[in-house]
């Protein structure tokens, strides 16, 4: 049954509105929620954030109508993670829910409620996030204590096994803790739709590095949001490895409330096929003297989509900002495309922002002096992808996460040769 | 010896070569010079199988081996090295990593073994002083940031590891001072009269200047004019153009 609120809604949407119908009942925080979603229904192109990924439309058409349930009929298999090597405390997001081992390393707290908490400010009214709280299957608190060092990566494993999953995380680094964050959806072959919203908030001095791995293969819908809060001289970087899906998206919205925080993101974006990805993020300096760095490189081939969308606002109270944002595209075939939609608001008069973008083709001239020299075309053209993407890799701080990117984007190039070969 | 008979070939549908025929026997040096435009650069990249230039007829050959059926690799694998006019920037690439993956690729086609890491780097260490490129040069990406002048010494320097049968120089000297010009003579007579193979290499110098051909001193020197050779002789002609400039061989051609 089709909720009144929402006009013309899509058969997935009906379908959502009622299973938010009868959750509702779970009290009033999941309703007001339910009727922010309403509001908008699913994102769609006609929204101006949503004009390159029409998550309505991905989910209207691929005969996977189920709002809660198993992604399709092979998808209980769990391959083993390529992060099962790194040392890591995992936790694992199934059909069953999530869990862990008996290993939750030292001064983390972790328990999962389905109390539903407030949405945090900077994704209150984002539509992925109120039908996230409002459908969510679990919510993991993770807590970290003032002043301690988290060793062990943390990984949260999604395995979309479960078509329209809503997990949600809620991580706290309390003054001076420190950690690192690792989320992984790992390629899979099924059919489904995961929406995982990560919230964060770190404390004076805080420092987390998150590490994202997002593969949702030819036939998923992906959706990824974080928001974060940085408490003063708090530091929070984001590494992302990308290779899109049917539909996909990776969002980050971070908020500067204190002085002299710094943020720092780096991601690659690896697109082939049909696949499409989209990193998008929004970037609120709202305190002074806080540093953003951004880069987003994108490797497309085939018939592949690639969007970045990156926003600065900087508020009156983001005196002496300093935000660099670059993206740059390299396209592989002449019928992939980018979009790029770098954005600067500024309020403060003192500041230091800027923005570049790039898109081109591969260097013919540089492919023939490496023939020249004895590299086959596939190796020169490899090689050259290889160097562009490795300023993102070389940025990294966890050496065993940047050894794992390289070798996917090797893989990734070889399977790019070996198609070019068989054509 | 490399062997060009009767070679035709344009780009973009104009014909630039126009019967070119030319025979550089195993360890001879010859000097090609020419006015502007008369097709010299054409030669070098065609030697080197740019897939921008087609050939309408004709044939190049490195003793029985046929260049014109091979992609740019294995022809660089037969032996062919074009020392380019504008040398690359690449950034990104590591330079030692590129050379070496180069020099084992030429290897692998060949059938011979790859040269080990610590092999590699001292060969790179001895022929990088001959060529006057620090170590700080040699881990920079690609000729990123360097001066026409250094990246000139870096195309000597693979010439001297990949040790080619044919070495196609285009316009080499361009942009070099005195001691540079010095470097890339050395380099080209270890190669040479060295005792790796030396007498069945073959050199090709395309130049305007009259001045690298005091470092390298050529067997032969041709006129390239209107895309063919008008004239041959020795050493002497050179000289002699220096004196007389090209204008005679713009009308016979």
């Amino acid at each position: 049954m089709a909720h009144p609120l929402l006009l013309n809604p899509t058969t997935y949407e009906a379908g959502l509105m009622s299973a938010l119908m009868t959750r509702q009942s779970d009290g009033e925080a999941r309703k007001v929620l339910f009727e922010n979603f309403a509001k908008t229904g699913l994102p769609h192109r006609r929204m101006e954030a949503w004009k390159w990924t029409d998550l309505r439309n991905a989910l209207s058409n691929d005969g996977n109508e189920e709002i809660s349930g198993p992604a399709d009929a092979q998808a209980s298999f769990q391959g083993p993670s390529r992060f099962s090597n790194v040392g890591a405390f995992t936790i694992t997001l199934d059909k069953d829910g999530a869990h862990w081992g008996s290993n939750v390393p030292a001064g983390v707290t972790l328990r999962v409620t389905d109390q539903v908490a407030n949405l945090q400010a900077i994704v209150a009214d984002h539509p992925m996030a109120t039908l996230n709280a409002s459908m969510a299957h679990e919510t993991i608190i993770i807590a970290i204590a003032r002043d301690t060092m988290v060793h062990a990566p943390i990984h949260i494993r999604r395995t979309a096994e479960r078509s329209g999953h809503h997990a949600r995380i809620l991580l706290s680094l309390d003054d001076g803790a420190s950690a690192s964050l690792l989320e992984t959806l790992e390629e899979t072959d099924t059919h489904f739709f995961d929406n995982v919203l990560t919230e964060i908030r770190m404390g004076e001095g805080a420092h987390l590095s998150r590490t994202l791995y997002c593969d949702g293969g030819d036939h998923g819908v992906d959706m990824s949001l974080c928001a974060v809060e940085l408490d003063a001289s708090a530091r929070f970087s984001q590494y992302a490895l990308l290779n899109g899906a049917k539909s996909a998206r990776a969002e980050t919205r971070i908020h500067f409330t204190g002085e002299g925080a710094e943020a720092s993101l780096f991601s690659a974006s690896m697109l082939g096929g049909h696949r499409h990805s989209d990193q998008t993020s929004h970037i609120i300096h709202d305190a002074e003297n806080c540093v953003t760095t951004q880069q987003h490189k994108s490797v497309l081939r085939d018939n592949a989509t690639g969007v970045f969308q990156g926003k600065f606002l900087v508020e009156r109270s983001g005196q002496k900002t300093d935000a660099n944002m670059q993206a740059n595209a390299m396209l592989l075939s002449d019928r992939a495309t980018v979009n790029h939609k770098p954005e600067l608001e500024i309020y403060a008069d003192d500041v230091e922002c800027a923005h570049g973008s790039t898109s081109g083709a591969l260097d013919e001239d540089a492919i023939f002096y490496m023939r020249q020299r004895g590299l086959s075309e596939a190796e020169a053209r490899s090689l050259l992808v290889e160097a562009f993407l490795a300023e993102i890799f070389d940025e990294m701080d966890n050496e065993g996460f940047a050894e794992i990117f390289r070798d996917r984007a090797l893989n990734w190039l070889s399977e790019s040769a070996e198609k070019r070969v068989a054509r | 010896m490399l062997s060009i008979d009767n070679l035709h070939a344009s780009v973009e549908e104009v014909q630039i070569l126009n019967g070119l025929s030319l025979k550089v026997p195993a360890g001879e040096v010859h000097a090609i010079m020419g006015p502007n435009g008369s097709g010299k650069s054409t030669l070098s990249n065609t030697i080197a199988g740019r897939e921008d230039y087609e050939i309408t007829s004709g044939s190049i050959t490195i003793d029985d081996t046929d260049l014109l059926t091979l992609d740019p690799n294995e022809r660089a694998a037969a032996g062919v090295f074009l020392s380019f006019q504008h040398p690359m920037e690449i950034p990104g690439v590591a330079t030692m990593n590129f050379i070496r993956t180069a020099l084992n690729s030429q290897r692998k086609m060949r059938g011979e073994d790859e040269v080990s890491a610590a092999d590699f780097l001292r060969l790179i260490r001895k022929k990088s002083k001959l060529v006057g490129l620090s170590d700080e040069k040699l881990k920079r990406p690609f000729n990123v940031g360097f001066s026409g002048g250094e990246k000139k010494r870096m195309e000597m320097l693979q010439m001297a590891i990949f040790e080619p049968r044919v070495c196609i120089m285009d316009e080499t000297d361009s942009g070099l001072d005195i001691d540079a010009l010095k470097m890339v003579g050395d380099v080209v007579n270890e190669l040479r009269d060295g005792q790796t193979g030396g007498s069945g290499r073959s050199f090709l110098v395309i130049t305007h200047y009259q001045r690298l051909l005091d470092y390298i001193k050529p067997d032969r020197v041709h006129v390239l004019a209107g895309g063919r050779i008008v004239k041959s002789g020795g050493p002497e002609l050179a000289l002699e153009l220096e004196k007389s400039g090209y204008d005679q061989f713009i009308e016979a051609a």
